[in-house]
């Protein structure tokens, strides 16, 4: 097994005379191989440095051009780790002290025993001997413990200037597929636009024609600029990469200034990969040293900042990895922590070269990915086909497009155009109704989360969700999404005498009175200050980035007449429902025939809601889409499981409801009502219906406005089970609020589905659906001893040749043997025989 | 009678066995006493073929024949007792039968109709599947929502 180990226990290691006592945290890359029968151990000692890898996710190489090192990459870490800097500078320009480059890195063998490993290339030797050429060599044990020299901030500006022996692993199975050898396939799909042909490649079912390994796919793109697409159909879902290129780049002359890979799967990720600033960068003549777009910077996504991609040179050809982006929102990445890069899990391309056709008057763009890949985001396939299209247009010399004389974009598809290709795949595996690969926009089409409602409304076939947004209520009250520093500085105002710093509580009023009325300056009225807290009808906490959500807008918080807001900032929400797309995974078929629906029980796990039962039939292959529709008022929340069937349409296979939210005591009365009551089923609240009851809701429950109104007091004691709170009507103002004086404690205290309050937050950060199936022993002679069902019906001399054969009630007229035989024909028949 | 030898090797259940070559013909069979045509009995010369061979063509009664047993008698002579294997007898007839085909080695099997044969284990396998961890925020992020009565603001 190659794994990478840093353990957390102190270890002494002993070489000779030589002695190190190093730290060590144990990293599991996920990869276990049983084909690796000798043990490695390297290190290499820092006493002043506490080593921190804990998710080790690539091994850089570098060496030439001044650098020499090896660096680890470490996803939760802003830099990477540098080790066994031998010779050369920093990354950040400055030397590296020769105290620091003291280190002790040793490797096992068996002939050798211990061995110094002393520089990079020392390093590449020893990694080169791990390689094997056939299977019968086996590897058991890998070690990496890996120490920084120093942390300093990395930045990789001339990080690729001089490197020449590059080589990097996004993941250890790549690292593993390296030493074994697995070489690079070229698919041959090209996309000349002056010759077009070959623009289709089919890989069949598994085992026939799609090894493991890399695969490249070479575009050419010559006589012609503009924006080409090149994507993978899989399954129906759909890869893309689109690029483009400007007037006469092809010629060797500037490309244009943006390139957009514009990367798309069916779990609803737009573009992903966006590079500025290639002002200057001549594809026809890429050369080491040429600077490019590889200012890498690692950056805490919390902050949506930028992070570029990275990159390197090989023998003049520029290797780029896929999947890095210019910006991205937030809940766009499968799996983030804070200071954490962003792992491109989602991309199929993992790497793209540019270099010159060898007629050198064109540029040929290479696209690689790994049939891993594929299985890792598709987890089942059947059928996958590469087709190219593309669609140029015609740019002048500034770079603007063109037009035709109807003032038409002059666009054109040359090859490969959509038409073409749907007449020739399957029509299952062209998921057109959710992607269209042609766009004539510069930045793709934003899609947002949630459903979309299908572009042909006539067909009584479809049966979308509601996917319409609601604001109505936000003439009456609003709702803002805050951080716990926001909060804090909420309840600093609440709290905190504003004028005169005395900070007793009758300036308490004094504050919020400038906010909600219309006199600030008056020190009279009907104010109090529990009325104040009236204006405060709920506090939510939720498991999920509420500013994640579609229709929010940075503001300052207001409250009453709104007349002055409040030094607090939140995200405003515009609409009181929103969508959360959990995203779309694929379902596998374990078995590729009946047993992956028969004895197969499929259950869908809705944090915050519960479990859903799947019927295979529905999901079993197909990819399911996880959305919460979740309510802002209430909490309340319904997760939706969506299927695309097999002629493309979408359609719910399961539903429930839930609460996502818990509420926040403001006051001793609140609190007091969360210890004592918990919400129960609608049905046990009699008299109740009407307008959604804000935080303070089950499953559908509701309170009538009007029993509220009329005698609040009342209503609360008809509440069966003890929910209090204040209801929300539109008619309600706030003045006869304040003429109620309804209840100090206007917030409710609901508690999760099923839960306790906050206690109940403590769910699967994610969906997730579990399969559960049989086992079955078939043996490889199976067929042969007892035959596979087939039910049909041919003459039996159609399964000459085809072996064991058991029929069923065999009519044998015609047969002119006697009785006896026909008995015993017929008997022969129906137990089985070799045709 | 004339009787050809064969060595089959074919399952008794394949139907149009493979015969090859016959090891021996011979035209001075008789019929063994009273004898059933589906289980004859033949009366020939004891010789290394009959011993050796397991399979019989009787071209007068086109039909083929198991050897079961061959009993050796005095002067010469063996009794050849026979099964006839109806299946090669009439493959021609079976060949050209339409008919149902429940369980098959051929590529008509369709995988989806439930197969009882398989052997199922008692225990089960658990695959998950999760989907974007999206409910993993922490308290600084916007995960609380504030409700207000009003709100708007003046412009």
């Amino acid at each position: 097994m190659i794994i990478s180990e840093f353990y957390d226990d102190e270890q002494t290691i002993t070489y000779g005379n030589d002695s190190a006592i190093l730290t060590k945290n144990i990293i599991d890359l996920g990869v276990n191989t049983s084909d690796i029968d000798k043990a490695y151990l390297m290190g290499y000692v820092d006493p002043d440095y506490v080593p921190q890898i804990t998710h080790l996710s690539k091994i850089n190489v570098v060496s030439g051009g001044g650098a020499d090192y090896v660096e680890f990459v470490d996803v939760t870490k802003k830099e990477n780790i540098p080790w066994m800097y031998t010779s050369g500078a920093n990354t950040n320009g400055s030397s590296i002290t020769a105290s620091k480059r003291k280190k002790v890195c040793y490797h096992l063998n068996d002939t050798d025993g211990w061995v110094f490993v002393d520089s990079a290339n020392s390093f590449m030797k020893f990694i080169n001997s791990l390689k094997v050429s056939n299977a019968s060599q086996r590897i058991i044990n890998v070690c990496f413990i890996a120490y920084t020299i120093d942390t300093v901030e990395t930045t990789k500006d001339n990080y690729w200037t001089g490197g020449n022996t590059e080589l990097s692993f996004t993941n250890s199975q790549e690292f593993i597929d390296w030493l074994h050898g697995d070489i690079t396939k070229t698919v041959t799909l090209q996309l000349s636009l002056t010759n077009p042909s070959n623009y289709k490649v089919d890989f069949e079912l598994t085992g026939n024609n799609f090894e493991s390994g890399e695969y490249e796919i070479d575009t050419d793109y010559d006589g012609a600029t503009g924006r080409f697409k090149t994507f993978i159909y899989i399954n129906g879902i759909y890869f893309t990469s689109q690029r483009g290129i400007g007037q006469n780049e092809v010629l060797g002359q500037y490309p244009e200034t943006a390139v957009t890979y514009h990367l798309k799967s069916d779990d609803g990720y737009d573009w992903l990969y966006r590079v500025d600033g290639l002002v200057g960068a001549r594809f026809a003549s890429v050369t080491s040293g040429d600077p490019y777009f590889l200012q890498y910077t690692v950056a805490n996504l919390l902050d949506d900042s930028y992070v570029s991609p990275q990159g390197f040179n090989v023998n003049g050809n520029r290797y780029i990895f896929g999947g890095m982006t210019g910006k991205i929102p937030y809940r766009w990445l499968v799996e983030t922590r804070p200071g954490q890069v962003i792992k491109h899990e989602r991309t199929l391309f993992r790497k793209y070269m540019y270099s010159p056709t060898p007629a050198n008057n064109a540029i040929r763009i290479h696209m690689f990915f790994l049939k891993s890949d594929i299985e890792r985001m598709v987890q089942q396939w059947i059928r996958i086909q590469l087709a190219g299209s593309v669609k140029y247009g015609f740019n002048d010399d500034m770079g603007a497009p063109k037009y035709n004389n109807d003032n038409s974009p002059a666009w054109d598809i040359l090859v490969g155009d959509l038409e073409t290709i749907r007449s020739q795949l399957q029509p299952w595996q062209i998921d057109d109704i959710k992607y269209n690969p042609f766009t004539i926009d510069d930045v793709p089409p934003y899609i947002p989360p949630g459903p979309t409602p299908p572009e042909d409304e006539e067909s009584g076939d479809r049966i979308p969700n509601n996917g319409r947004y609601f604001s109505g209520a936000y003439n009456f009250i609003t709702q803002y999404a805050m951080t716990r520093q926001q909060l804090g500085q909420f309840g600093n105002l609440l709290w905190t005498s504003w004028a005169d710093g005395q900070g007793t509580i009758t300036d308490m009023w004094k504050n919020f009175k400038m906010f909600i009325s219309a006199d600030p300056a008056s020190d009279t009225g009907s104010i109090d200050i529990a009325s104040v807290m009236d204006f405060i009808l709920s506090l939510q906490v939720f498991p999920f980035d509420l500013s994640s959500l579609l229709h929010t807008d940075s503001s300052n918080v207001c409250i009453g007449t709104g007349q002055y807001p409040l030094a607090v900032s939140g995200k405003k929400l515009l609409t009181i429902n929103h969508i959360l797309d959990c995203g779309t995974m694929a379902i596998p078929r374990p078995y590729s025939d009946f047993r992956d629906y028969e004895n197969m029980t499929i259950t869908a796990y809705l944090p915050y809601c519960g479990s859903v039962e799947l019927n295979p039939g529905d999901v079993v292959g197909r990819s399911v889409g996880i959305e919460y529709s979740v309510d802002t008022l209430s909490g309340s929340c319904t997760a939706v499981l969506t299927v695309y069937d097999d002629e493309g349409y979408l359609y719910n296979v399961g539903m429930i409801n839930g609460q996502i939210s818990a509420s926040i005591p403001m006051t001793a009365t609140n609190s007091g009502q969360i210890r004592a009551h918990r919400i129960s089923d609608v049905a046990s609240l009699a008299g109740l219906a009407g307008n959604t009851f804000l935080g303070n809701i089950t499953q559908g429950s509701s309170i009538s406005p009007s029993g509220v109104d009329s005698n609040p007091i009342g209503a609360i004691s008809s509440l069966a089970t003890g929910t209090v709170g204040r209801s929300f009507n539109s008619a309600i103002s706030a003045q006869q609020m304040f003429a109620n004086r309804f209840s100090r404690g206007a917030i409710s205290c609901p508690t999760l589905a099923g839960g306790n309050g906050i206690a109940a937050f403590y769910q699967p950060a994610c969906p997730y659906i579990q399969m559960r199936y049989g086992l079955y022993q078939k043996p490889a002679n199976y067929d042969h001893s007892v035959g596979g069902v087939s039910a049909s019906s041919n003459p039996l001399s159609s399964y000459a040749g085809s072996g064991f054969t058991v029929c069923e009630n065999v009519d044998i007229s015609g047969f002119t043997c006697h009785e006896e035989e026909r008995s015993a024909i017929k008997a022969l028949l129906e137990s089985g025989v070799y045709l | 009678m004339t009787i050809s030898f064969y060595n089959v090797q074919d399952d008794n259940r394949v139907v149009n066995k493979t015969l090859g070559n016959a090891v021996h013909t011979i035209s001075n069979a008789q019929v063994y006493r009273d004898t059933s045509i589906m289980s004859p009995q033949f009366l020939v010369d004891y010789a290394g073929y009959v011993v050796n061979s397991n399979y019989v063509h009787v071209p007068a009664w086109n039909r083929y024949y198991y050897i079961t047993d061959v009993t050796a008698m005095p002067g010469g002579r063996a009794v050849m007792h026979c099964r006839e294997d109806v299946l090669m007898s009439n493959k021609d007839a079976i060949m050209s039968l339409d008919a149902y085909v429940l369980r098959t080695e051929s590529d008509t099997i369709n995988r989806l109709i439930v197969d009882s044969k398989v052997p199922t284990q008692a225990n089960r396998h658990c695959k998950t599947i999760a989907y974007n961890p999206i409910f993993n925020a922490l308290d600084t992020n916007y995960v609380y929502l504030l409700t207000v009565v009003g709100g708007v603001q003046r412009s």
